[in-house]
């Protein structure tokens, strides 16, 4: 269809492109403000930094840290992962969607609170604990295994491990699940009548390791990142190692400030270059991989494909139904622990329930603000993050497409990779970008109240896109002929064409921002500086440092951690509602 | 109203898919343009309302040459497959149809009208994804008559429809398009469908043969 608009090059509309603008801006600006910033104060190029990477202290042994737990947190996911999504895709369950939902829970579960979470389970009084897990003390199990492999605090190890996998399954089975669901049962039925199709191994490697190849590997790929650039787990599950970005986050804080430290200045230029190029090397490998081995998948009505499988048999059902628990196992301690209090008897050991942790989190005192202040930043933050990355979000997939679909699918490339910049950086590094950047070189900046939605809108704008364009690119353009021969005005057709097809994906995007935003720790933690400006979890982390002498630090903590989690899931829940929404029928 | 294509040519990439075509249908007349698959029967409808751009030759509605880079508000189309927006219902799909700002009272009245007049009393309320091919066509047609259109472009508009119901859609279409002195041009490779729906039948590669001979004529 040729029908042409008002102002378009290559058949993009100028606000489409100022979007588009504005994102790659946001992500390169405060990006290139910082490298220009530690290269001034440091005297050193970017690119002769990038090269002392293995000089600078610590660097090394959180690149290992780093590259070995985010492995073995990605191979444990996709082994439980994978099995979960094919049970949950081809079998009819009782309440799969609020199974989906719980399923879902722990990725938009703020980390700080998964966090704290798994201390509560590995304290002593907590069930990991009472297994044997003493990860603190390092007896039982963990002695154990550290006595055998000559290994130190494995049990640090294994809990960022079991955290990170608990974290990311949900995004296992949100790529894996649909290909299950949603294959053309033919294909398999055939398949069955071939001699290829004999063996349950002819099956998967004729059949189902094609076609859920590509969409482990992007899930695996994301796992794979968010454990590398882990922060918030990292400092609190795993307190004797650092990540890469937990190392930078230790060091930004006294980047950028010329004749102090200059160090500093030079280490977090040389490891945060060297994590960018790692991370942007990985995301391009993994596109060129899912591009390549993706296949056009004949696409089949999901109910129709459980019915053929009926239910699932009783093993199946342990399976699922153990996991959920599991994943679930955190989130209730945390509410446990915040009204739990160790007691202080003759011997120590004893504890007692109490309120008195609620109290004091809803008091505050005079070091935090009154978590009131708190629940208002992180709910405008979460909001005005909301309004900007949406619409914007929209643009620049809409612009993605249309390039496409007009044949420019070389610009379209070079487009995506800079929108998809600040996915590549990580949380830190786009704090750091805003502190050792804009801050440094704007210092009036400082008193911007919102300035912490800016890195907040740069994380999520990635996801935003990424869910976007193929719900675009999915709508058949025959609904934008039919429009075009009506009599409609032009929200009307943007609506009937564009708007309507969106609103699961628009909504899917929306969640993702709120739950990014209400529990975003890693650049909030970095960019924050007025203690008026904390977000509720930044106050969660300021709480649960505390020295643990005051028996009421934890209950504390894991109240404000409770309380960021009730607010985070009653959020998402007033937004899935809008997912339900549909016109009043007027007939 | 009368619509003519004149020398009218499309070129889809490397592909001609036809080159100096004259057509012309009078007002209120129906002709049926008849040819096989995969011969750009379709590429000329749209091609005649606009959706796709003459790579040569010009439209006339009326005696009046029409723009090229416009699409009509009285030219409208029914498509081989009908589109009906999912997310809304049969009703809302026809409301469509209806001009901009016409009272609630009024829309509710003429899609009630108008589903009773193609023998669908009372699907106003029903979801779009439960219609059969027939159906879902006939509430396409619906909202195209609601647009009050001068000119309707029918692409094989019955091809989903068993051969017994698609001689009565053809017959039933031929009666409201006659009542409201439409002007239209079908396509189909059904002749029984053409003969029951038309009032002139062209085959297509006739079409090309009588236009060469024209222009022979115009020559000599």
């Amino acid at each position: 269809m040729f029908i042409e608009g008002r102002s378009r090059f290559a058949g993009v509309s100028l606000v489409h492109w100022c979007s588009v603008l504005l994102v790659i801006g946001l992500g390169l600006g405060p990006l290139t403000l910082a490298f220009l910033r530690l290269w001034t104060v440091t005297g050193i190029t970017p690119w002769a930094a990038l090269l002392q990477v293995n000089e600078q202290p610590g660097a090394m042994d959180a690149f290992r840290f780093s590259l070995l737990e985010a492995t073995a947190s990605s191979a444990m996911t996709i082994g439980l992962g994978v099995p979960l999504a094919w049970a949950f895709g081809r079998y009819e369950w009782k309440r799969l969607r609020l199974k989906r939902a719980l399923l879902f829970l722990p990725f938009v579960t703020p980390p700080i609170v998964a966090a704290v979470g798994f201390m509560a389970l590995l304290a002593p009084g907590g069930i990991l604990y009472t297994l044997g897990f003493d990860v603190q003390g390092e007896t039982g199990i963990i002695a154990r295994l550290s006595a055998a492999t000559g290994w130190e605090h494995p049990g640090h190890f294994v809990a960022l491990v079991v955290a990170h996998v608990w974290f990311n399954l949900s995004l296992m089975v949100r790529f894996v699940e649909p290909v299950v669901a949603q294959l053309d049962p033919r294909w398999e039925e055939q398949l069955a009548m071939l001699p290829a199709g004999q063996t349950r191994r002819g099956r998967f490697q004729h059949l189902w390791g094609p076609v859920l190849g590509p969409a482990i590997l992007v899930a695996g790929t994301y796992t794979f990142f968010f454990s590398f650039t882990s922060f918030a787990l990292v400092k609190w599950l795993a307190p004797s190692s650092n990540t890469m970005e937990s190392l930078l986050g230790e060091l930004g804080g006294s980047a950028g400030i010329s004749g102090y430290r200059v160090e500093n200045s030079l280490a977090v230029l040389s490891i945060a270059g060297f994590q960018m190029v790692l991370m942007l090397l990985m995301l391009v490998m993994a596109g060129r991989f899912e591009r390549r081995h993706s296949h056009v998948l004949a696409l089949h009505h999901e109910q129709g494909n459980r019915r053929r499988h009926g239910k699932a048999s009783k093993a199946w059902a342990l399976f699922v139904n153990g996991t959920l628990a599991l994943l679930l196992m955190p989130l209730f301690t945390v509410v446990i622990a915040s009204f739990r209090v160790r007691s202080f008897g003759a011997n120590n050991s004893g504890e007692r329930w109490t309120l008195e942790g609620w109290r004091r989190a809803w008091n505050g005192d005079f070091s935090t603000v009154p978590v009131m202040d708190a629940l208002t930043n992180s709910l405008s933050y979460a909001v005005i993050a909301l309004l900007v990355a949406l619409p914007l979000g929209y643009a620049v997939a809409s612009t993605l497409v249309t390039l496409r679909n007009n044949g420019h699918r070389r610009a379209a490339g070079v487009l995506d990779s800079l929108c998809m910049l600040p996915l590549s950086m990580s949380a830190v590094m786009v704090g750091l970008g805003m502190v050792a950047g804009i801050l440094r070189w704007f210092p009036k900046m400082f008193t911007f109240p919102y300035l912490p939605v800016v890195p907040h809108i740069m994380l999520v704008l990635p996801f935003v896109i990424r869910l976007m364009v193929p719900a675009i690119e999915r709508i058949d353009p025959v609904f934008a002929e039919q429009a075009s021969l009506l009599p409609m005005s032009r929200w009307k057709v943007w609506w009937h064409t564009r708007g309507a097809f969106l609103v699961v994906p628009g909504t899917m995007a929306a969640s993702l921002c709120l739950a990014f935003s209400m529990g975003e720790f890693g650049a909030t933690f970095l960019v924050v500086r007025v203690g008026s400006w904390d977000s509720l979890s930044i106050l969660v982390d300021q709480v649960a440092s505390r020295p643990k002498f005051d028996p009421y630090v934890v209950p504390t903590a894991m109240a404000l951690a409770t309380m960021l989690m009730v607010v985070t899931l009653a959020v998402l829940s007033i937004n899935e509602r809008a997912r339900t929404w549909r016109n009043k029928h007027e007939f | 109203m009368s619509f003519e294509l004149k020398h009218g040519a499309v070129q889809l990439g490397e592909w001609m898919v036809f080159e100096g075509l004259n057509l012309a249908v009078e007002s209120g007349e129906i002709v049926t343009i008849l040819g096989p698959s995969g011969c750009g029967k379709t590429t000329l409808l749209r091609a005649c309302c606009g959706l796709e751009r003459l790579t040569a030759g010009e439209r006339v509605i009326n005696g009046e040459r029409w723009d090229d880079t416009t699409l009509r508000p009285d030219v409208t189309m029914l498509f081989q497959q009908p589109v009906l927006y999912p997310h809304l219902n049969v009703g809302q799909n026809i409301a469509l149809g209806l001009p901009r700002g016409t009272p609630k009272n009024e829309v509710r009245q003429q899609v009630k009208a108008v589903l009773s007049s193609v023998g669908l009393p009372d699907f106003e309320t029903r979801g779009v994804a439960k219609l059969s091919g027939g159906e879902a066509q006939r509430v396409a047609f619906c909202r195209g008559l609601l647009q009050n259109p001068t000119v309707m472009l029918l692409d094989e508009p019955f091809a989903s429809v068993d051969v017994q119901r698609r001689l009565n859609l053809s017959s039933m279409t031929r009666q409201h398009l006659k009542q409201r002195g439409i002007t239209t041009l079908h396509v189909t490779h059904d002749r029984e469908e053409a003969e029951v729906l038309s009032d002139q039948i062209l085959e297509w590669n006739e079409l090309f043969h009588r236009n060469h001979e024209a222009g022979q004529d115009e020559e000599a």
